[in-house]
């Protein structure tokens, strides 16, 4: 971000080294939420039995249709919604280069959020219309916030500034629903929070072209983030097209947050948290950031809705609250040790 | 042919023009600094020639192409730019700093190649800074910090280096530290540099030519003992000083006695 990025110390001379191996523990954290998420639940089923039944396929087993149909998809949703973002996060914050840019700053969240209640609360009976709807508002709201901010190119402040205004404007928006409709508040508020709660294979063919895309995108930005992290004018000198490459890796940042958001709810804290739980460790390297951030971004997700969805069994909780819960107060002590 | 021109360049940020009509043009193997009170138009001019401006008018050629329809990454193979006070993130090591100046001659295809690692390591010598490599850039002083700049630039192997004001914020010993730097860049391996400066000593101790502005033009260019004058000190600076000619260097030195009186002085 700027001079004052704070790092935890680490050995110098071993930076790649280091920076690999958080890496491969947030692999690892990332694998582990996975397994963890698979394993428990109303049925309990252990890691061996897991890897037997993702093996044999879609038998007639109940344990086999409870991974197949119900866990299996329900927990690639959310590795895949942490992972577009974190990523999402991570990009907007190294292209606006401000430390408080996430998907909700650039007022996308609030699009998707206000074109998901007006199905949910208006049309209820068009309910499995909410996520394409709510994809094309987020994009028309990041569509929007670039129209504004446009003066003779992309300035990141403007943006930032274009975002906050629209996101006020549509959460008004999203508020004067709730309130004219207030006895059909509930399942608009479940998607306010946002969960994973039904998500199915259905929700993981539509968001999965996006990660792909998206993501080999944004490590191929990686390097032109970096360059970009020295200020417009270096970036320049350098013989990169700053104006073009914010555009582009903007919009990147958007398709990737808009179909999160779409499936699972205005989700918030991952786009804007953990990408700096993985600065503090890491450093502000957008090569190893970004692959980290997707990472812990799946791992934080999965397994925030696992405990969302067990702690008070069979009460389902939305994964925001969980994760907002605990990731909160765990990043302001990494916060406080850096 | 010059190696960078400026026609009639009319400069602004929307509304009135901060400097019209600047021609000047930039010999191979030159200092040439850019000289003028504060609000000038001095840096304008800077940015403009380094791309981080949009002339209103007027075209700017580098080896006879003009900039605008030149691919960024071929100019930036020719010409590297410094702006003032830049900032990089608060972990970056000098190394990486430096390794970002071969951005330019990078693509998505081909990484680091071994080239790359041998301009960087020569930059890094050249700049004194070759056991620096592995220090964050935060833990270098501001003289150390403005030469892991310069070896960025370096890295990037132009035949032109274009600064705005370099010497900012340091104390006088880095201020020559970097100047003795750029001079010895310049004799030593030919690069063309072209630098704004606001202190009229150290450019008529280092520049070739001087281009001075006042209020957004031209007044005077040319060697240092044809632009530093008395008359000249008075009437675009406002300050009456003595300037004599070093037998040695032939270069002007100058003795600043006070203020100008007010109606000597045009202002700027």
């Amino acid at each position: 971000m700027d001079g004052n990025t704070t790092v935890i110390a680490f050995p110098l001379r071993n930076r790649t080294c280091w920076r690999l191996t958080v890496c491969v523990v947030f692999a690892l954290f990332a694998g582990g939420a996975l397994l963890i998420s698979l394993g428990i639940g109303s049925v309990a089923v252990s890691p061996e039995e897991i890897l037997r039944i993702l093996r044999a396929g879609l038998t007639a087993d109940a344990k086999s249709q409870v991974i197949w149909n119900i866990r299996l998809p329900r927990t690639l949703v959310g590795a895949l919604v942490g992972v577009n973002l974190a990523l999402a996060g991570a990009i907007l914050q190294g292209v606006l280069k401000n430390p408080l840019a996430d998907p909700h700053i650039l007022g996308i969240s609030s699009g998707a959020g206000l074109a998901g209640v007006v199905i949910l609360v208006l049309y209820p009976h068009l309910e499995m219309l909410v996520t394409p709807v709510a994809f094309c508002g987020a994009m028309a709201a990041a569509v929007l916030i670039y129209l504004l901010a446009w003066k003779n190119g992309i300035q990141p402040v403007r943006i930032i500034l274009a975002g906050v205004a629209v996101s006020a404007l549509l959460g008004a928006g999203i508020s004067g629903l709730l309130v004219f409709y207030s006895d059909r508040v509930h399942g608009a508020l479940m998607w306010l929070v946002g969960g994973l709660a039904a998500r199915s294979w259905p929700h993981l063919q539509l968001i999965l072209p996006y990660t792909v895309v998206g993501g080999l995108l944004g490590v191929l930005g990686a390097g032109r983030l970096n360059i970009m992290a020295l200020g417009d004018d270096i970036a320049r000198g350098l013989g990169m097209h700053v104006e073009k490459t914010r555009l582009l890796l903007t919009a990147v940042a958007a398709l990737l947050a808009a179909s999160a958001v779409s499936v699972a709810g205005l989700l918030g804290f991952v786009g804007l948290i953990v990408p700096h739980m993985a600065r503090v460790l890491l450093g502000s390297d957008h090569r190893f950031l970004l692959p980290a951030s997707a990472l812990l971004g799946a791992g934080v997700l999965t397994l925030s809705d696992t405990l969302a969805r067990t702690i008070f069994s069979p009460v389902e909780l939305p994964a925001g609250i969980i994760m907002a819960a605990f990731g909160a107060p765990f990043f302001l002590f990494l916060l406080r040790r850096a | 042919m010059p190696l960078l021109e400026a026609k009639d360049l009319s400069l602004g940020f929307g509304g009135k023009p901060v400097a019209e009509h600047v021609n000047l043009c930039v010999r191979p193997g030159e200092i040439l600094t850019i000289l003028g009170p504060n609000g000038s138009g001095k840096s304008t001019v800077l940015k403009a020639l380094s791309r981080n401006l949009k002339p209103l008018n007027g075209v700017v050629y580098l080896a006879g192409r003009d900039l605008r329809k030149t691919d960024g990454r071929d100019i930036a193979r020719q010409m590297a730019v410094l702006p003032q006070s830049p900032r990089a993130p608060g972990d970056i090591t000098v190394q990486e700093l430096v390794t970002c100046g071969r951005y330019p001659h990078q693509n998505w295809w081909r990484g680091s190649a071994p080239e790359d690692r041998k301009m960087v390591s020569w930059a890094l010598q050249q700049t004194g800074l070759a056991e620096y490599a592995e220090r964050p850039l935060t833990s270098l002083s501001g003289g150390e910090r403005q030469r892991a700049w310069i070896a960025l630039a370096l890295a990037q192997n132009p035949h032109i280096l274009l600064l705005d004001e370099p010497t900012t914020h340091l104390d006088i010993s880095h201020q020559l530290e970097v100047l003795e730097l750029l001079a010895e860049m310049n004799r030593r391996h030919g690069l063309t540099v072209v630098m704004v400066l606001h202190e009229v000593g150290q450019a008529a101790k280092y520049a070739d030519r001087i281009v001075l502005l006042q209020q957004g033009r031209i007044v005077a260019a040319g060697p240092p003992r044809e632009v530093i004058s008395e008359e000249t000190l008075r009437t675009v600076f406002g300050v009456e000083a003595e300037v004599w000619l070093d037998d040695v260097t032939n270069r002007p030195v100058l003795l600043v006695r006070g203020l100008a009186k007010k109606a000597d002085a045009a202002g700027g």
